[in-house]
């Protein structure tokens, strides 16, 4: 290829690095690369220059409250190791759930499905830790027919950790914990439970906009939307 | 990191505590909101966590592919935002020092102490050159956009980020 020809590569290179280029441009930049030796190594050459540009941003100390969080999030996970990512994607409730959120009012909730009923002793205490973040712990009513199964759920601020005990494995099946908001259902972690029926589920963020947690067993990999009737939920 | 992968708590504390701060500077260099660099940096790590298998040493080292998770992600939260072109500071150094709310710990001081070489670098290249970089990479910009933003045909944008490019690196190479 000509000087000139290679020219325009080495422009589009520096673009690529920069992830200045279209989805198309880059696939092209791509393909010319696994042809290319000398473009090749004009990439590794130039690459440290782009690397260095996030260290070029003035260093600010982030707020410790950020890594309570994700270290609070993080061993709530290793303790529950079938804890799994929420997703991001924000989704509408299926017609039963919505019907459910949206027509029922709030007390009638536990009759209204017929499913849930008041199992465990509703309760809900505050504290104070000692940085003065104010904490609680609230007792979640629980499908009547799984007998002794409890759930609680310990929010600090806006994240928390949902704790339930003999809740049954069901193999080929998860549990996956949903944030209700008017309307709207989201997605908030996967957890199995150990053979003793305990489990636990972290909840990075979110409880400051919702209004009820809730858990329903769902297929292996998750559910972008419920799909059975839930099994535990927390007014919060 | 893999000991990250194993879903080992202790590694994961280690890994924030080594790479955090540059996280956290870098969303908020891209979003300009503490509270959205905030989340920006929690959903980047919780990502880690909970995906540590997608690292892969041989394409760099954890703290450059950290913070390719995190710029994507900020970048992700300022295409949400609509006029998200007229809003791209051009500015070398948006953020004061003094905003910081923390007194620095040492190693935030290296941090400081290097992002300043750094940007001493950048300095040198001529403004023409430093805005398309800077649009390219903290504003998430392609090179159309940023010919429109500035008024310039394309290949001279692609010809300056090559440039800015080939300047910054034989800095790096004099041993800055």
């Amino acid at each position: 290829m000509s000087d000139a020809g290679h020219t325009r590569w080495e422009d589009d290179l520096a673009a690529y690095l920069l992830d200045a280029l279209s989805a198309d441009e880059s696939r092209a930049v791509e393909r010319h690369l696994e042809d290319c030796a000398r473009c090749r190594e004009r990439a590794r050459w130039l690459r440290p220059s782009v690397e260095m540009l996030p260290t070029s941003v003035e260093q600010l100390e982030p707020p410790p409250e950020l890594r309570e969080r994700l270290m609070r999030t993080a061993r709530a996970e290793a303790a529950a190791p079938a804890a799994a990512a929420p997703r991001d994607t924000q989704v509408r409730a299926g017609r039963g759930w919505l019907d459910m959120l949206r027509a029922v009012p709030r007390p009638a909730l536990a009759l209204g499905v017929a499913l849930i009923a008041l199992a465990a002793v509703a309760g809900y205490g505050i504290g104070t830790r000692g940085d003065g973040t104010t904490t609680s712990t609230v007792s979640a009513q629980v499908d009547p027919a799984l007998s002794g199964a409890t759930a609680t759920l310990e929010r600090d601020g806006d994240s928390g950790i949902l704790r339930v005990s003999g809740l049954p494995q069901r193999p080929g099946r998860i549990y996956e914990v949903w944030l209700a908001q008017g309307g709207e259902v989201r997605p908030a972690g996967l957890f199995q439970v150990d053979r003793s029926g305990r489990g636990a589920a972290a909840i990075a963020a979110g409880l400051d906009r919702a209004e009820r947690v809730m858990v329903s067993l769902e297929p292996a990999r998750g559910s972008a939307q419920p799909t059975t009737e839930p099994v535990v939920v927390a007014d919060i | 990191m893999p000991l990250v992968e194993r879903k080992d708590a202790s590694a994961f504390e280690i890994v924030y505590d080594r790479h955090g701060g540059p996280a956290f500077s870098l969303a908020y260099r891209i979003v300009g909101d503490r509270q959205v660099a905030e989340e920006v940096t929690q959903e980047a790590f919780l990502s880690v966590w909970r995906s540590g298998a997608r690292f892969d040493r041989a394409r760099g080292s954890v703290r450059t592919w950290l913070l390719g998770v995190v710029r994507n992600r900020a970048i992700d939260v300022l295409r949400r935002e609509a006029g998200r072109a007229t809003t791209v500071s051009l500015e070398l150094d948006t953020v004061p020092e003094q905003e910081s709310r923390f007194e620095p710990t040492d190693a935030e001081a290296l941090r400081r102490e290097a992002g300043r070489e750094v940007r001493g670098a950048l300095g040198d290249l001529p403004e023409d050159q430093l805005k398309v970089v800077q649009l390219a990479y903290f504003g998430g910009l392609s090179h159309s956009e940023i010919a429109d933003v500035l008024g310039m045909p394309l290949g001279t944008v692609k010809g300056r980020m090559r440039l800015a490019m080939e300047k910054m690196r034989a800095t790096l190479a004099e041993g800055m």
